[in-house]
């Protein structure tokens, strides 16, 4: 016992050691993949990297198509993927996760149908691998502080000019559940907006907390609910805008949701994607995320905010994952 | 440091330790302070026992094999062998002996019935002397149960009423036929009170659930109790290394 909290302990103070090589960046706000709360466990926490005790795979793809025919035209689509595992003899949750995102952002300079005259295309890759200690506390508790390094390459290329980003960041947090619920924080490092006329740049921080409960009369019953909840945490700042600083008040909100029924093996609810339904069992589960509006014929305000007359989108999510017990 | 004295808790609190205390949840230490405590306390041995009465016996089961499977021990093939063959021949012969040794006498109770009926209505219709002279001697080496057999296969008396020894579970079977009833003699009323020969095998009782009307609440209660017992069982399963280390969350859910 005391041997595996020894290894343990080394392995956790190599990883904050080696953390210290690198500067701390919010890479994963950077995509943006809109996923369903929960198709990719360890987006917002990577604690949740060996969180079952056993293997378990995700499968991710996303296509999101809006079309406001006065303003702009936007196809993209995302896919991720996710594995991760516990190992026993480091009593230590290791995950590793890539997500690719390609789109194009078509968008009108004038009020002629049809014509877009800027073209923007996007292509991220994001790669992040999580390390997760776990402490259990009487056999009923888990506490899992976490790292994830990541890693983020993409292009936005807009008509001639082609912008490159890449780099490196990290994340830090803790996880504390029970099999009925849990709660996260995480740390996500420090952002700046660097002024385009030489003012020193506004720093602020981003963190996520994370939370989810099961409502259910007992553990075996057929019926439950769980509500998660993700809230972006940052602190007050103030953003550029049109030849000002506008301060951003919005230091606090919701990141992303999933208030998920299920009955026996069949799930519905609503995410912060659109409605979702599909297959859950303590193995497989198969969800189906959809959302698709219409926006008629814009009248009144909405017609300049959202694009006029047959404004319409659709965002389709599929989302797999298997736990190899 | 604590006594039993303080064990006098709040309702909640006494039931819970109480229902942990039937679990086997609770620790030695515990269950010692708690034992004391019932010594002194009728009314927490009131408790005791209506928590008793409300458990429900969960059906015993072999876990070995499951416990195997689960933990991935190979198993030996169980294969043949020849003391086993040997004993399965010697217990093949055994059993195909016991009928013919007890055939008159195992007979299935449904069979035994139809043929005291039988036996009843013969008496009825034939004078019994004529029988009783078909009937071949016994030897005076008989024993009294075979005598008593005999003499009603002799007279067509039902075998009740030859023998108390001779009695069988068909007590019913007077109600069923009040004609015979009336003509059965005074002493066969009286010994069908006694216990039959071979008694049946006495049943498994199933545990009576205590018919106790509940409230919502206290469904609830006993619910909640119920799942922080399986929850510390599966804890106790944990610190006794065969769990994983980490506590997951319930995939079913999340």
């Amino acid at each position: 016992m005391l041997h595996s909290y020894l290894k343990a302990g080394i392995f956790w103070c190599g990883m904050l050691l080696s953390l210290s090589c690198y500067g701390q960046r919010d890479l994963s706000r950077g995509v943006r993949l809109h996923e369903p709360l929960g198709s990719m466990p360890t987006q917002y926490t990577g604690a949740f990297a060996g969180e079952t005790g056993s293997p378990r795979l995700n499968l991710y793809t996303g296509y999101v198509w809006r079309h406001f025919p006065s303003r702009e035209r936007i196809n993209f689509y995302a896919f991720a993927l996710s594995y991760d595992q516990f190992i026993p003899a480091l009593r230590t949750g290791i995950g590793f996760s890539a997500h690719r995102r390609a789109g194009r952002i078509e968008q009108l300079s004038d009020n002629q149908e049809g014509y877009y005259p800027s073209v923007l295309d996007l292509r991220d890759q994001y790669y992040a691998l999580d390390i997760a200690p776990k402490f259990s506390i009487k056999g009923k508790y888990t506490l899992s502080p976490f790292i994830t390094l990541n890693y983020l390459k993409g292009s936005n290329k807009q008509n001639w000019l082609d912008y490159q980003l890449e780099g490196f960041g990290s994340r830090l947090g803790i996880l504390w559940n029970t099999p009925k619920y849990y709660i996260g924080y995480s740390f996500n490092g420090i952002d700046g907006y660097q002024a385009p006329d030489g003012r020193k740049p506004q720093k602020h921080f981003t963190s996520y907390l994370q939370a989810g409960y099961t409502f259910q009369k007992s553990s075996d019953a057929n019926f439950s609910v769980t509500p998660q909840l993700v809230l972006l945490i940052t602190s007050p700042y103030h953003k550029y805008g049109v030849g000002v600083y506008a301060k951003n008040k919005l230091d606090q909100y919701v990141e992303a949701f999933n208030l998920n029924f299920r009955y026996k093996q069949f799930i519905w609810g609503v995410n912060n994607a659109g409605i979702h339904l599909g297959f859950q069992s303590e193995r497989l589960r198969l969800m189906l995320t959809n959302d698709s509006g219409y926006f008629g014929d814009g009248a009144g305000g909405r017609k300049g905010i959202l694009g006029g007359q047959g404004a319409t989108y659709y965002e389709g999510n599929l989302s797999l994952r298997y736990v190899f017990k | 440091m604590s006594t039993a004295s303080s064990f006098i808790w709040d309702e909640e609190s006494r039931d819970l330790l109480l229902f942990d205390y039937l679990e086997g949840n609770l620790p030695e230490e515990k269950a010692a302070m708690l034992e004391q405590a019932l010594a002194a306390d009728p009314a927490l041995q009131a408790a005791l026992s209506s928590w008793q009465a409300s458990v429900v016996a969960e059906p015993y089961y072999p876990t070995g094999q499951l416990e195997a499977a689960l933990l991935k021990i190979p198993q030996a093939s169980p294969g043949l062998s020849y003391s086993g063959l040997a004993w399965s021949v010697v217990l093949l012969l055994l059993l195909s002996l016991m009928p013919a040794a007890h055939y008159p006498l195992q007979l299935p109770p449904a069979h035994a019935e139809q043929q005291a009926q039988d036996l009843a209505k013969d008496s009825l219709h034939q004078p019994p002397q004529k029988l009783q002279e078909a009937a071949p001697p016994l030897s005076d080496a008989a024993s009294p149960i075979e005598q008593a057999a005999a003499s009603s296969i002799g007279s067509r008396q039902p075998l009740q009423a030859a023998s108390p020894l001779l009695q069988s579970p068909v007590v019913p079977l007077a109600e069923q036929l009040p004609v015979l009833d009336k003509q059965a003699p005074a002493e066969v009323q009286v010994q069908r009170v006694l216990p039959p020969l071979y008694p049946l095998p006495a049943k498994a009782q199933p545990r009576q659930i205590a018919p106790k009307q509940i409230s919502r609440q206290q469904a609830r209660q006993i619910r909640h109790m119920k799942e922080k017992a399986l929850r510390q069982k599966q804890a106790n399963e944990f610190m006794k290394g065969n769990r994983p280390y980490v506590v997951p969350l319930d995939t079913k859910n999340f």
